[in-house]
């Protein structure tokens, strides 16, 4: 559906977005996570055409939108976008904004085909109001339907759930997905949650400083994380530096066992519910230096000499703070950074 | 709803009282006719000459302001323009020289005198034409502020929306862009119109007929002022009518950014080979509007010059001033009573104040003027064609716009530093004169010269309020002006421009300081 190549994108001096490649496939939907300034909402405006590429190449089902001589202007490329802040025009209505869309329809069927949209949104019977009259959410759906009308190739949302509050961003969420996937498009989602990429996403690249670290699946990613940035960003994780002897690596936690051989010096990510406390055994012992208890599961933070360490349990564990534990891992460390040798 | 202390609330129900008392009075005279008089004088036909002339002045000027303010204003704020803060100052200096001098220049520049200057016979200006080009030049600085700050403050997202649902530029210039600025072109025409119908200097100069024209000439002629007063009411009732539509079309549009403000800069529109074009357009209304009418006055001026005519422009500079000044002061002490109630106990009461004021500085100079007169030879016969007569009647004028900066200073100062100096034991004076008021300074400096430069400049309420013998810098230039007598008049002419633009460029210095 899309490609893209080696993009590059500059402003000033500051080189923003860095030679990224990725493709999206049809009926699928794509998510670029990162932090703050790593150039992630630029690579969207670029696909929509609000920014032009320095270098590289953007092609949207075979067609080439963008690249270094030729640029497709946004009106022509058939791609929707949902901006952060709905952008929904102040003086219309919801109908309205939403038959605004559908220019390539006669006059008179506009009206019926908007109504139809904000039946799929469930906000049909908000149709008169004006948009300061509604909340973030509903004027969210209004972005969306208006969005979707006029049945885009493609579709990008730029963080389109971060002024919803905690609650109203969960069932959005689904709703938005459902509706999605119920219409069979192409999405790419922009967004700094990582827990809302991990659960919208079919697949996700994970973007720091304009370049991308890694795209797979959000299970895949989260499993085998490449860079010890991807393994913190996405959920929280343990890196420890350790020395890797084929099938194991010695860390101060003790040995951890390795899916594949490695040698040398390492850093290694293990994620917190991967490991199990229990009482002190001959191994390396650290000390509990907290205990929070988070409803239902906790988190223990467990100091060893040089560094801490986290691991989730269950409701039930029953370790208290002060105690001395040992750390068993009951799945593979991932490599995360091979340390040369010198 | 906290309700002011009285020693806030006396003096701004008292000035409320002034705004509204006089046109009790109004009412008085206009009705103290008979009803059949009153039906000869309301439904004469001259009164629909002035109407159509009125009216169609105030639409000419401002179909001609808006092809003037809209592209300059575009210019300025989304294109690619070069040395677009000088540009900027070309759009607001126009305001600094008032209708009538303009006028003067034009008038000057036709006819025989005229041709001695420019070698060559330019058409008759007076009229209609001359009136529209004055005008124009005058306001059109109040539609391309309002439309600037428009433009400046668009929702930049919106048009790239349009663009992702398959717009043109040409399409969303039309259904996206200028739905936005409607307010702007609402309130800046409305301010136009207003002025154009409260006008006097330029339609007396150009002689053109229109109500305040008429309402003039009526109080100056006859002894019988019934027709005046109705002239008046006329103009009032013309104001509020203009006022009543413009809330109506202003009214429940809530043209505010909704969702997460995004502060994007604004796209600027490459202009290519139309760049030069621009820059023609943009200093021929800069050449005509602000060089031109210098140059000329300069002119006039270098050929009249000597000694005595230094001395009597001096005396005169000196009563302008003098009364300028009082005013300047009367009205900044009012306005920041006004504006510090207004601000620190919001209430209906003081919403209701601000706009008695509104009203005062809506109001055709003329006809407001005129109702002073009756209150006064009804009443207070003692104050009749005194100094403090002049003096209120310019205050409750320009009451309005002298609020306006101290209100936006004390809204940034915390009302809790003057709470906390009473709970230390000062009296409310003292606490606020010890802790907001010396903040205060740069709001109240901008109001104090706002009013002084207002005043200075002023003509309508000083032609008809000013005592015998009393004079200002405007009032000879209108005099001589009018008897075409351009050489006399043209050192006051230069006075007065000096004044204002000296004003208007350190005004904005500051501003660009403090931005």
């Amino acid at each position: 559906m899309l490609t893209v190549q080696n993009l590059t994108k500059s402003f000033g001096q500051t080189t923003v977005v860095s030679s990224i490649n990725f493709t999206v496939g049809r009926e699928e939907i794509f998510a670029l996570v990162g932090p703050s300034g790593c150039g992630k909402t630029t690579t969207l405006r670029l696909i929509i055409g609000f920014e032009q590429p320095d270098q590289g190449r953007i092609e949207l089902m075979g067609q080439c939108i963008a690249d270094e001589e030729k640029k497709m202007p946004p009106e022509k490329r058939e791609i929707g976008f949902v901006f952060q802040n709905y952008a929904l025009f102040p003086h219309l209505n919801v109908i309205e904004n939403v038959a605004f869309g559908l220019k390539n329809l006669p006059k008179v069927k506009r009206k019926q085909q908007a109504k139809k949209l904000l039946e799929m949104v469930r906000l049909q019977d908000l149709w008169n109001r004006k948009p300061h009259e509604l909340s973030g959410g509903e004027q969210q759906r209004v972005a969306l339907a208006r969005s979707i009308g006029p049945n885009p190739k493609l579709i990008l949302l730029d963080e389109p759930f971060s002024s919803l509050d905690s609650e109203l961003r969960e069932s959005t969420r689904l709703e938005v997905y459902k509706l999605l996937k119920s219409l069979r498009m192409s999405a790419i989602l922009v967004t700094h949650d990582q827990e809302e990429a991990l659960s919208f996403a079919d697949y996700i690249a994970v973007m720091q400083k304009g370049r991308i670290e890694q795209i797979n699946t959000p299970e895949e990613i989260y499993r085998k994380p490449k860079t010890p940035f991807v393994a913190s960003f996405l959920g929280r994780s343990n890196i420890l530096k350790g020395f890797a002897k084929g099938s194991y690596v010695e860390t101060h936690l003790g040995r951890l066992d390795l899916e594949t051989e490695t040698y040398g010096q390492v850093s290694v990510s293990i994620r917190p519910e991967h490991l199990v406390m229990q009482a002190p055994n001959g191994g390396c012992t650290g000390t509990i230096q907290k205990r929070d208890f988070k409803g239902h599961d906790l988190t223990y933070e467990i100091q060893f000499d040089e560094f801490d360490c986290f691991v989730h349990t269950n409701y039930d564990s029953r370790f208290q703070v002060g105690e001395c534990v040992e750390l068993k891992p009951i799945e593979y460390a991932v490599v995360v950074k091979r340390n040369e040798v010198t | 709803m906290r309700l002011p202390p009285w020693y806030l609330a006396l003096p701004i129900t008292t000035f409320g009282l002034f705004t509204f008392l006089p046109l009790g009075y109004l009412l008085q005279k206009a009705f103290s006719a008979s009803p059949t008089e009153v039906i000869t004088i309301v439904f004469h036909q001259r009164n629909l000459k002035l109407f159509v002339n009125t009216v169609v002045l105030g639409l000419a000027v401002v179909v001609c302001t808006t092809l003037i303010a809209w592209p300059m204003a575009w210019l300025t704020t989304s294109s690619d323009l070069r040395f677009k803060s000088v540009f900027t100052l070309v759009g607001v200096l126009p305001l600094a020289i008032p209708g009538y001098v303009t006028a003067y220049v034009l008038l000057s520049l036709t006819g025989f005198q005229g041709k001695q200057l420019i070698g060559f016979d330019l058409p008759n200006l007076n009229g209609f034409t001359g009136a529209l080009i004055a005008l124009t030049f005058y306001t059109f600085p109040y539609l391309f502020l309002n439309l600037r700050s428009a433009m400046l403050g668009l929702n930049p997202t919106l048009a790239d929306s349009a663009r992702s649902l398959s717009y043109s530029s040409w399409e969303i210039a039309w259904y996206v862009t200028l739905p936005q600025l409607r307010p702007a072109f609402l309130a800046g025409g409305l301010l136009i119109f207003l002025h154009v119908l409260g006008d006097f200097g330029v339609v007396s100069l150009m002689r053109y007929e229109t109500f305040s024209y008429a309402l003039f000439s009526q109080y100056v002629a006859s002894f019988d002022r019934t027709y005046a007063a109705w002239l008046a009411l006329i103009l009032i009732a013309f104001t509020c009518i203009l006022l009543f539509l413009e809330t109506r079309a202003l009214g429940g549009n809530h043209y505010g950014q909704t969702g997460k403000i995004q502060i994007q800069p604004i796209t600027q529109m490459p202009l290519g080979h139309w760049r030069w074009i621009a820059y023609l357009f943009l200093l021929i209304v800069g050449f005509t509007s602000v060089i031109v009418p210098t140059l000329i006055v300069l002119f006039w001026s270098s050929r009249g010059f000597n000694f005595s005519v230094m001395v009597s422009v001096a005396s005169v500079i000196f009563q302008s001033a003098l009364v300028s000044v009082v005013t300047a002061i009367l009205a900044t002490v009012v306005a920041l009573v006004i504006a510090y109630t207004s601000t620190r106990y919001p209430s209906t009461f003081s919403r209701i104040f601000e706009r008695v004021s509104y009203i005062g500085y809506a109001m055709p100079p003329l006809a407001f003027a005129l109702a002073w007169i009756f209150l006064s030879l009804q009443r207070f016969s003692f104050i009749y064609q005194t100094f403090w007569l002049l003096i209120t009647a310019y205050v409750l004028h320009f009451l309005t716009e002298s609020i306006g900066p101290i209100r936006s200073c004390i809204l940034q100062i915390p009302s809790h530093i003057e709470e906390a100096a009473r709970s230390l034991g000062c009296s409310p004076l003292v606490a606020f004169l010890q802790t907001t008021f010396p903040l205060l300074q740069n709001g109240l400096l901008v109001s104090f010269t706002f009013v002084f430069l207002a005043t200075m400049k002023e003509l309508p309420i000083t032609a008809l309020l000013s005592p015998i013998g009393f004079d200002t810098l405007a009032l000879r230039l209108w005099s001589h002006a009018e008897e075409a007598m351009f050489a006399e008049a043209a050192p006051y002419a230069l006075m007065l421009l000096l004044v204002s633009l000296f004003f208007a460029t350190t005004a904005l210095f500051k501003k660009t300081e403090t931005a």
